[in-house]
């Protein structure tokens, strides 16, 4: 079984609170680890936080944040002198960032996707572009290991720009975790665009099941490869079922790792420590996840 | 003069739509003749700035005053630029709104002038 030491391994879920950061962190700390048994060198590894809403990847890694840049987007300006009143762009505009409004155009930077499409329809002209900032991208280090997350300023609901840039980051000869936003939206199909592989995070719940099953029709969609890590495996009674089990069956997907519900993994994520540095058992699961994952992966291909 | 009520269906007895962006009908009446036209709004299912639109709407309508339940920020800005009186927390029927509003009784408005 070979290890495929350069994929983008995204790790998403439906539903959100499953433990996609729980599964993201330390997995790659698991894999980081200098005394580990794959020998992964640190700097070959790079950890991208892209849940701009709330990142908190960090809180668990602690990275030492060595750089924040700000990330635009471009909004209209539209010059009254050269504009012929025509209206095009406001009509052109889906999310009515641009009204016409009594001879004027009106601009509403907060509903501009920065798509950039009213001045290009401008037959004047009249449409130049200013700079927006959305949000910013730090980068940091945990230990040799490369950190980065992005952060959406708050009142600018504009995730995807800010993800496509800290994708840019990617570095395809090293092995990138993506900690993705929950979900089936934009900015989750902005995190999963480009994956090698995608692990779904679920629970046993009819919540948990609902929302594997959107989430798993993105990934087919996307045409990407996937497995499910089932959390909290055990909550069967107290509420949980097997119908999560059942479908994965059903959908030929691989239950890559069941996390069964213990009080100290609960406590050990309330103080914001990783599961591997606590429980050598888990380390030993994490390291087995990575190679499940590289083994399926290797099996699609 | 031209005023626009927003309206849950389109007929005189259909309720005020307390939305103004997202409202299902605009009630354009002339308030001289009482004629009454029911305009869909398109701008119902936008995937955003349906406020927007609807004061763009209201405009190109040309008309002088919104009766409705409540206007948003962005939808507001739109009409105080194109000068449009904005009545908010209306409720009752059309019919109604309109003879309320053809005696004088709709009380002070908000928005701009």
């Amino acid at each position: 079984m070979g290890v495929n030491s350069n994929l983008t391994i995204v790790v998403a879920s439906g539903k959100g609170g499953t433990g996609k950061t729980t599964i993201a962190t330390n997995l790659a700390r698991a894999l980081s680890r200098e005394d580990g048994d794959l020998r992964i060198p640190q700097e070959m590894i790079q950890l991208i936080d892209c849940d701009v809403e709330e990142p908190n990847s960090h809180l668990f890694l602690r990275p030492e944040l060595l750089e924040r840049k700000e990330v635009y987007i471009s909004i209209p300006e539209v010059d009254g002198e050269k504009c012929i009143q025509c209206a095009r762009c406001s009509e052109f505009c889906v999310y009515n960032a641009l009204a016409y409004i009594k001879g004027s155009i009106l601009i509403f930077p907060e509903l501009c996707h920065g798509c950039g499409g009213c001045s290009f329809i401008c037959p004047a002209h009249a449409i130049s572009e200013s700079q927006r900032i959305i949000g910013w991208i730090d980068q940091g280090k945990i230990g040799k290991m490369e950190f980065l997350q992005g952060e959406l300023k708050i009142g600018t609901p504009l995730a995807p720009p800010i993800i496509k840039q800290l994708k840019e980051a990617i570095d395809q000869d090293k092995l990138t975790i993506i900690d993705a936003p929950p979900g089936t939206s934009c900015s989750v199909v902005s995190s999963l665009y480009g994956a090698d592989y995608v692990i779904l995070v679920t629970e046993p719940t009819p919540f948990g099941l609902n929302d594997l099953k959107l989430a798993y029709e993105v990934v087919q969609k996307m045409q990407i490869p996937c497995g499910v890590v089932i959390n909290r495996a055990d909550l069967l009674s107290s509420g949980g079922d097997i119908s999560v089990e059942d479908f994965c069956r059903e959908m030929d997907i691989p239950i890559l790792l069941r996390i069964p519900f213990n009080r100290e993994y609960a406590s050990c994520y309330a103080r914001g420590d990783l599961l591997v540095d606590q429980f050598p058992d888990l380390q030993k699961a994490f390291i087995q996840l990575f190679m499940a994952v590289c083994a399926n992966k290797e099996g699609m291909n | 003069m031209k005023i626009v009520i927003t309206a849950q269906d389109n007929s005189l007895n259909s309720e005020v739509d307390p939305r103004f962006g997202r409202c299902k009908y605009f009630a354009l009446v002339d308030s001289t003749t009482n004629d009454v036209e029911f305009i869909e709004n398109t701008g119902v299912n936008a995937d955003s700035g349906a406020g927007v639109q609807s004061a763009q709407k209201v405009v190109d309508l040309q008309a002088e005053a919104v009766l409705t339940g409540r206007v948003g920020p962005k939808a507001m800005r739109g009409l105080e630029t194109g000068k449009v009186r904005v009545y908010e927390g209306i409720t009752g029927t059309i019919a109604t709104v309109i003879e309320k509003f053809n005696h004088g009784q709709m009380g002070k408005e908000d928005g701009s002038e």
